[in-house]
This record gives structure tokens, sequence and C-alpha cells, in this order.
């Protein structure tokens, strides 16, 4: 038998999550960067249907009741050039410039990052950094996931058969914040390790929220470095931010693999701190 | 000379730029087929048998092709023969071709492809040269895992190294490299009446693919034609790799009476196309106390993956240029080309070459460096000269550019001012200075001078423009546009009436491959020696046409005849002087023949005059390393080479400039890896890391021209070398950042910190 691959182009969201619901083993494509690469090269030989999210209403971005929700078929360069983001959320700004190489960004999508769930993506520290929750849809309705409860292993997700990122709900304000990446080239490359910090005054007090990609299963957050940081003084001595690059260094539990070493990955999670610190 | 040594604009460049090139995937043929390659999943087993069954049952398919089907030999024609066009008896490498499923659409033939049952029964496979070489290693090639050896004896190295004042010994290894061209592999192959079989495709050497088809199908040379296509990048990867191509759709094309074309995938031509060898070469180099090398022992072991292929070719290159160009009396040279259960490794820029120069410029940087001399001044005190001896006791008696390379690139990169020891480097943010300097032998010497020889057809069209067919491949580093520039001023022509064709079997007889940097200078003499037999007959019918007496009184150059008593006086174009030469009968082709300049070569000595010409190059880079992260930029390479003479300027930047990159990505990030089983993990460029145009530093090309007597207007050739040094004069720069040595390439963060 020859594989015959059906493609649907829904209409709707709603019709897009039936689709996906009734094909069995059918796949949602937004931008493809990732899973077009993957189909050609026999990763998901079962499946019978694409379902194509592209053409849905998908691609916004807009402040809704206190917080600023991102569509999940806005692609990198949307939200790169997106001024809202720009200026309430400067890590995600940060981190979606560095993805891939410009002709990927114009394709890829913010929601197929997340739902690819690969640990090094580089747009999922910042949501992590900056408190994002996920809109999940199916054709039942809509339930949110914050967004360190969405991930539960490497390329593994809470999404079921029938579901997916409708978008992404930030909690509006104005944060600062940076994003640093070291990978195997200046461009175009997978981060061997990738690290985010937001900040931002609640109540007359300064938040701190880090997160780190490749250096576990999934992107984590250093908590122990966030409460730190919000017990310090700023500017933070030099104490301070030895002291939160080797909690970073603590709480990173990487693995050896194609990209770097554990020792390598380990010890950057330290400089990579240091070094967000020291961007303020 | 009206357009040698000048910048011209490339033949091709017009339609590259546009698009309208076509490479051999936009061809195709009616009542075409579609082939695509079963590959072994296993690095070694036992092959009992393959199951051809169920895919032959599927929509589409028209034949499932085994070693059984294979009307021919079963056997690539290279060296040895030992690696046959689909697997038989064992499979040797993960991703060795064992079937080809011929269908009527190319997805159906994959969808086929999954359902080839190969039964095999695992065997441990060997897999890198330390386990080779083992003294119990299992036994995969003959009974020592060695493919080929050679040693190469000068003086009595081992008393002269008793004698020596300092005594550095190390260890260096250097990784795969895939070429990473940007058309893979890949042939249309055409049955023709008579059964005949012409095969069009992209190469680098279309008479070993002339052998292959004619070996596969069983068939004389004569039905055999191969047509190059415009080849999008081979850089050696396409000299020994088509033939097993071309040789596999010429058996489907053959069975089935149609057209069959068969082009990889990207993830396939990585997985089972050549690769350059890994190294292992263990240095022990004696000196004086000034630092002059007075004794060398070198083992050179390379890994030749599970086929011969180009392996003893390889081997011998990096041989004879394992010490580097210094000189030394006292030389013991030992190399092995060993047998693993991986992918067959062949020629690649440079060819044997890059892993003893980095082995080579790595430990002369670091006899430098105990010895507190300048690595500059170490290259000047040992380095050749003309009168120098090398390796194999030849005499370099004319066109020897080294120490101006030295001298050119150091003013360039402001060493004198730069360079500092590494002890002085302070802070988190460090700089580098490294050189390299590198000595290649042109053409194929002394190991292939069978072979080195190059055919040349030359016709004066009846309005003037002249056909050049070669034996040589256009491969993207500019051929056709520097031989035309030599094949104009040689008869006189305008560069622009000049057309030098693609390569074509049928126009030309064997010519040998396009390789070891000799095609300027091969093709380029043969295009001289047929200019030299047409020029005469258009001198001819010129002096008639200007009322002269004799030929020797009229001058051609560039298109134009006239009088040399009377230079500004009346000129006939080329045109009128082919219509003339037609009208006289004169015969207006013309055949050159050109045979390489003698080199020899002892066997059991390794002396001989090895290469009849060297070209010479120094390198200089500087970088800038991040103590912290371990993260380095390659801020600026200069390049000083003596290539005799820069026939297109621009053309010699243009491969400076690709080169230096391509030798940047070998030193700095290319590798290949496989697992426990054999493998390979990363045949993907998502895996497989290049650099980018983010990465590319400052090149700073020099060019230096010491002519040769023998070359086209002094040409040697110089297409691989800037590759080849590039590797250590980074390493050597890292180091001196750094004070860290890097002795297994590539040089990566987690190495300078320590922390792989």
């Amino acid at each position: 038998m020859i594989n015959q691959i059906s493609f649907f182009k829904p209409d709707s969201v709603i019709q897009a999550c039936e689709i996906l619901a009734r094909e069995n083993n059918s796949l949602p494509v937004a931008g493809g960067t990732d899973l077009i690469v993957k189909i050609r090269n026999g990763m998901f030989p079962q499946t019978t249907a694409f379902v194509d999210l592209s053409s849905l209403p998908l691609r916004f971005i807009r402040e809704t009741d206190g917080q600023i929700e991102i569509g999940s078929g806005c692609t990198m360069t949307e939200v790169i050039e997106n001024p809202l983001v720009c200026k309430h959320f400067p890590t995600l700004t940060k981190a979606a410039s560095t993805v891939g190489a410009l002709q990927i960004r114009n394709l890829a999508t913010i929601g197929g990052n997340s739902a690819n769930s690969s640990p090094a993506g580089d747009t999922i520290p910042a949501m992590f950094a900056l408190e994002a929750s996920i809109k999940i849809r199916s054709k039942s309705g809509l339930r949110t996931v914050k967004i360190d409860q969405f991930f539960t292993g490497p390329g593994k997700n809470v999404l079921q058969r029938g579901e997916i990122i409708e978008s992404f709900l930030l909690p509006k304000r104005e944060t600062r914040g940076v994003f640093l990446k070291l990978g195997e080239r200046k461009a175009h490359a997978i981060s061997k390790i990738n690290l985010a910090l937001a900040t931002w005054t609640e109540s007359g007090k300064a938040k701190f929220r880090v997160a780190m990609g490749s250096v576990a299963p999934t992107v984590i957050r250093a908590p122990e470095v966030e409460k730190l940081l919000e017990s310090s003084s700023q500017p933070f001595s030099d104490e301070v931010i030895a002291e939160a690059a080797s909690l970073a260094t603590k709480a990173a539990r990487p693995i050896s693999d194609v990209r770097s070493s554990q020792a390598y990955r380990k010890q950057m999670a330290g400089v990579l701190m240091k070094r967000a610190m020291n961007a303020f | 000379m009206p357009v040698v040594g000048k910048s011209v604009p490339r033949k091709d460049a017009w339609d590259k730029v546009q698009g309208k090139a076509r490479y051999v995937d936009d061809y195709s043929f009616s009542d075409i087929l579609y082939a695509t390659t079963v590959r072994s999943e296993l690095a070694y087993a036992r092959l009992n048998g393959i199951d051809t069954a169920r895919a032959l049952s599927m929509p589409g398919v028209k034949a499932v092709l085994t070693h059984v089907d294979v009307q021919g030999k079963n056997a690539v024609p290279l060296v040895f023969e030992d690696e046959p066009f689909l697997a038989q008896d064992y499979l040797r490498f993960h991703g060795e071709p064992v079937a080809l499923v011929i269908a009527e659409s190319y997805e159906e033939a994959l969808a086929a492809a999954a359902l080839v049952k190969v039964d095999a029964e695992p065997l441990k496979p060997v897999l890198s040269i330390r386990e080779a070489i083992a003294e119990n290693a299992p036994k995969i090639y003959k009974d020592d895992n060695c493919f080929s050896r050679y040693n190469i004896k000068k003086g009595d190295a081992e008393t002269a190294m008793k004698k020596a004042r300092h005594i550095f010994e190390r260890e260096y290894e250097t990784p795969y490299q895939e070429h990473a061209y940007l058309e893979t592999n890949g042939v249309i192959a055409v049955p023709g009446l008579e059964d005949s079989m012409a095969v069009y495709g992209t190469m680098q050497c279309p008479f070993y693919v002339h052998d292959a088809v004619a070996q596969a199908i069983g068939i004389d040379r004569n039905k055999v034609r191969i047509v190059q296509t415009t080849t999008g990048g081979g850089f050696g990867g396409k000299e020994d790799f088509p033939s097993v191509v071309a040789g596999q759709a010429a058996i489907a094309a053959k069975l089935t009476g149609r057209p069959v074309k068969l082009v990889y995938k990207r993830e396939e031509d990585i997985i089972a196309s050549s690769k350059r060898h890994p190294g292992l070469i263990k240095m022990k180099i004696g000196t004086d106390e000034r630092g002059k090398i007075v004794a060398a022992i070198i083992d050179y072991y390379i890994d030749g993956g599970a086929y011969s292929t180009l392996t003893p070719i390889v081997l011998w290159r990096g041989t004879v240029h394992a010490l580097g160009p210094y000189e030394c009396q006292d030389i013991l040279i030992k190399s092995y080309g060993v047998a693993t259960n991986k992918v067959p490794c062949g020629a690649y820029r440079g060819f044997g070459s890059p892993q003893v120069i980095f082995a080579g410029e790595s430990i002369i940087d670091e006899i430098a460096d105990e010895l507190k001399i300048d690595p500059l001044e170490i290259r000047r005190l040992n380095g050749y000269k003309v009168g120098s001896s090398t390796a194999t006791s030849q005499i370099i008696d004319q066109s020897c550019g080294l120490m101006e390379t030295i001298d050119r690139a150091a003013a360039k990169a402001d060493w004198k001012s730069k360079w500092q020891a590494p002890s002085s480097k302070k802070g988190s943010t460090r700089t580098g200075l490294g050189i390299s300097t590198v000595y290649y032998g042109v053409g194929l010497g002394a190991g292939g001078k069978h072979l080195d020889r190059v055919a040349t057809s030359m016709t004066i069209m009846k309005d003037g423009s002249v056909h050049c067919a070669i034996g040589n491949v256009e491969m993207g580093q500019g051929a056709r546009t520097v031989l035309a520039q030599i094949a104009a001023d040689a008869l006189g022509a305008s560069y622009e009436m000049v057309n030098v064709v693609e390569t074509d079997t049928a126009l030309v007889p064997d010519s040998g491959p396009t390789v070891a940097s000799r095609t300027t200078f091969m093709s380029g003499n043969s295009l001289m020696i047929a200019a030299a037999e047409l020029r005469p007959r258009l001198l001819h019918v010129a002096k008639d046409m200007l009322g002269e007496t004799r030929d020797e009184d009229v001058e051609l150059i560039d298109g134009w005849a006239f009088s040399k008593r009377n230079a500004n006086g009346q000129r006939i174009h080329f045109k009128e002087l082919a219509q003339k030469l037609y009208a006289y009968r004169l015969m207006p082709s013309a055949f050159g023949w050109y045979i390489a300049p003698d080199s020899s070569y002892d066997k059991d000595t390794g002396q001989g005059n090895a290469y009849f010409v060297y070209s010479y190059c120094t390198n200089i880079a500087e970088v800038e390393v991040d103590m912290e992260t371990g993260e380095f930029q390659v801020k600026r390479i200069t390049c000083a080479h003596d290539m005799g003479k820069a026939i297109n300027p621009q053309q010699v930047e243009g491969q400076i400039e690709g080169g230096t990159l391509q030798g940047m990505g070998y030193a700095t990030m290319e590798e290949i890896r496989h697992d426990a089983n054999g493998k390979m993990l990363n045949n993907a460029f998502a895996t497989y890391i290049l650099p980018t145009t983010e990465d590319t530093p400052v090149i700073d090309p020099i060019i230096v021209e010491h002519a040769y007597d023998r070359g086209p207007y002094g040409a040697k050739g110089f297409g691989e070398v800037p590759l080849m040094g590039i590797a250590p004069a980074i390493a050597n720069a890292v180091y001196n950042a750094t004070g860290k040595r890097i002795r297994i390439l590539p040089i990566k963060p987690e190495k300078i910190l320590g922390l792989e």
C-alpha cells in the first residue's frame, strides 16, 4: 500500500480541532519548519492526514483584560516586529530573533515552537520567564495551562488528540530582560544551552524569573536563583552575582549529546546567569 | 596577453545567478523511471538474503534490483575493485546500497523500498583507526585491516634523532569532513539503440564514470557515453562516488530498457557518499638548539572506511607531504590506510594533506613555543627555498615562492607588531595570531602518473567562434573561464569568441580525473598545444589577406590580425580569417594531447621526484576567544598563495575565500559522529554544522607569482591549497590566545575549556 496522505485546510479553529480528533494519525501543521523535515525523514510513518493551520485566524497579538495574547499562528518575525511585544517583553523579542535563520523565522510559528516541545526551543524559556499560560482549544472547549505545566519531556506535552494551541497569554507588565544562547555557530544554530531572565516591579518590589533550556528534559526554571535575586538589593554585588551563577549551575541537570557535553552545559548555566545579570 | 591575468567575467556566471543553469534533477526524458536505494541498517553483517517480493507487488514498481541483477561485473572500478555496486555476501557499512527499487514515480519507489526485507546476521564492526590497528582486532580486510601502506626513508632518522638536541613527540587527530556541495549526487541513465548507454549527471570524473558504466553493464566503451551536466560543486566528493550512482542507474536502465533517474536526498548523500578520511598522526621531530629540524619520524594513519576506493592514493599524497615544507636530511615516514566498517572515504580538497598539515604545522608551532622562537622565524629557518631537498630527496629547482608568501602574509597581517607570546595574554577576551605554511604537489604526481594526461579538441567555427572540448570538468571552480582565457590568448582569438564546453566522453579521449588542482595546468597546456597547431593556419590566411609574403610577418592578437611592420594599419577580424580558413579548406580543428612532466617514486624507499612542481602558501589567522564560554571568533585570515601565475585574479581570490571558509569549518565545527554500533548520527545539515556567512571572517587574499616554466603562462595549480592549512593556523592562534593546545580537531569551546 502506498501511503496516501490527506491534506485538510479547515475554515475555522473548531473545524481544525474536529478533523484532528476524527482522523487517526493526523498532524497539525503550522510553519512546518520542524515537522516537514521530520516527515521527510520518516519520523511519523503512520501519518495519514495533515491539518493546515496556517490560514486560521491565529495570527494576532492583542490586549485582553490585563493580558497580552499572542496567537499561536504568529510567525517568529511577526512576534519580533510587534511593538506591543517589544515594549512589554523584550526577553521574548530577543529569544524569537535567535530562532533558526531569517527564512525559518518567516515561517516558523510561536505556537509550533512550544508544540514541538524541544528542550532547546528558544522561545520557551522566555515564555517561562514571562509567566505565560497556554490557551488550548478543542472541539469541546477551551482550557488554559500554565507554561510550566505544559511540557512533560523532550518532544512531549499535555496536548491531547484534537487539541491545538490557540494562544499564549502573558500578564501585561513592563518587563525588562535578556535572552542568551550558546550555539554551534553564530547563526542558524540550535541552542547548546539558553537562558531567559525577565524582571518587573510588582507592588514596589522587583520580581525575577529565570529559565534555562537544553539543560534538562524540558525547559526549567531556576527558583533558587529567582529567590536570591528578589531578596538582594540592586545593583547586585559581585557576591550575589557569583551566588546566582552557582545556583544556576546547580539547577542545570543536562546530558551530553551531539551538540555539547554535560560538563560544559553545567558550567555555562552559571556563565550565562552571570552575563544575564550583568546585562542590566 | 590580452586576457590572461585579467579578471574577465565567468562564462557561466549569468546563467547561474539568474537560476537558468540546469542541474541533473532539472532534466527529464520521456518514459523515465525513478530509482531509490535500499541501504544497510547495519555497520557489519553477513548478508543471507534479500526478500523483494512485497516491494515488487507495490503499485508502480517496475523492478527491484540486487547484486544478482548486475549484468557486468559487480565491482566499482577504482584502484582495487573491492566495492560492489550492490552489496553481495556482506554488508560493510551503515548506509551501504543493498537494492534499488525502480518505479514510475519517486514516491512509489520510496514506498516500496520500505518493504524490501534484508536478511542479515550482525557481526561485530570495527569502528575506528585505533580499533582497526589493535593487535587482537577482528579482521575485516585481509589479515591486517590495511588497504595500503607506504614508507619514506631518507637518510637515517633513528640515528639522527638520537643526536638531536631537542625531541618533540605528539599525537594529533583529525575528523571526517563532508563535502556539502549544494547539488547532491545524481544521474540519469538513458538506454539507446544497439545496446548503447548514455549517462547524464553531476560529476568530477566522467572518465571514471565511463569505466564504471561499461563495467557495470558489461558493454564496450564505444557504446557508453557520459555527459557531465552543470555540476553544483564537487570538492573531491564527486571524484569516485558518481561511479557508484551511475553504475547502478545504468544497471537499472539496461534491465528495464527505459531511462532511470537516480538522484540522492541530502541525508542519503551524507550517509553514503565519500568523506575526508579521519586521520591519526604521530609526530616525532628532533631539532638542533636553534630549532632547525634534524630528524623526523612520522606515523600516519587514515580511516578508509569499508572499501578502499581512493584510499591508496589519498594516503600516498599525505605520506609524501607529511613533514610539511621543511628541509630535513633524515626522515622516516610510515603510513597506513586502514579498513573500518564505516562509510568509505575518498577525495576531499587537499586529498590526505590537511590531516598531516594539521599535525605538522601544530608541532612546529609547539617547537617554536618551547624553544621560544617566533613561529614565523622557525618557518623561515626550516622552510623550502629554491635548492631545498624534499622528504623524497627531490630538489626544488624553480617556482618556489614560500618565503615570499611568509613575508607578504606577515606584512599584511601586521605580525611583527601584533604577535605576542601566550604568557602575556590576560583578561576574559583574548586575541591570538597563528600561522601555517603549506606546500602542495600539483597534479597526480608519481603515484598516479599513468593517468596524468589530458586531451583537448579545438575547432574554429565558420563564424570565427572557437569551440573547445576538454577532458577536465567545470564544477564551479571556474575551469571553463580560465581555460577559455588561455585558449584565447594562445590562439589569438578574443575571450568572448572562445567557448569551452562541459565534458562529454564522446568528444575527447580519457583525460584522467578533474582533481589534484591539475585542470588549469593540464588542460591549459593541452589547449596551448591545439592552439599552436591552428595558429599557423590562421597566420597563413592572414598573410594573404594583408598582402604580406611570409607568415611570420603577421601578428594575431585578441581577435585581430595585422602586419607586424604596420601595427596601426589594416586589421582583419578573426571572423574573416575563419571564413578564409574554410575557403582554403585548411583543417579548422586540432587535437591537444598533453602529458604531465615526469615524476618518479621508488616503492621501497619512497624517494624520487614525487611531483613535477609545488604550490605554496602561508595563512595567518587572528582569533578572539571568550575565556568564560570558550567560544571564539575567527576575525581575519590572511592568505598568501604562490600559484605560479593567476590566470584570472578574481577567480583566484574566489578560490582562496571559498577554500579558507571550508578550512575554517573543518577546523572549528564540522564532525561526523557514529553511535556504538556504527550508525551515522548526523546526516543532515541541522546536525552536521557548517559555517554560515555570520561566521565568516575577513579573508585577505594575496597573490604571489613565482612562474613555473612548463605551466601555461607560468601557472601551476592551487585550487585545493586554500583549505589545507587553515585548521592549524586557527589552532595555533587559539593556543596563542589561550595557552590551550588543541590536538584533536575540531576546535570547540568545550575543548578549550577542558569540558568535553
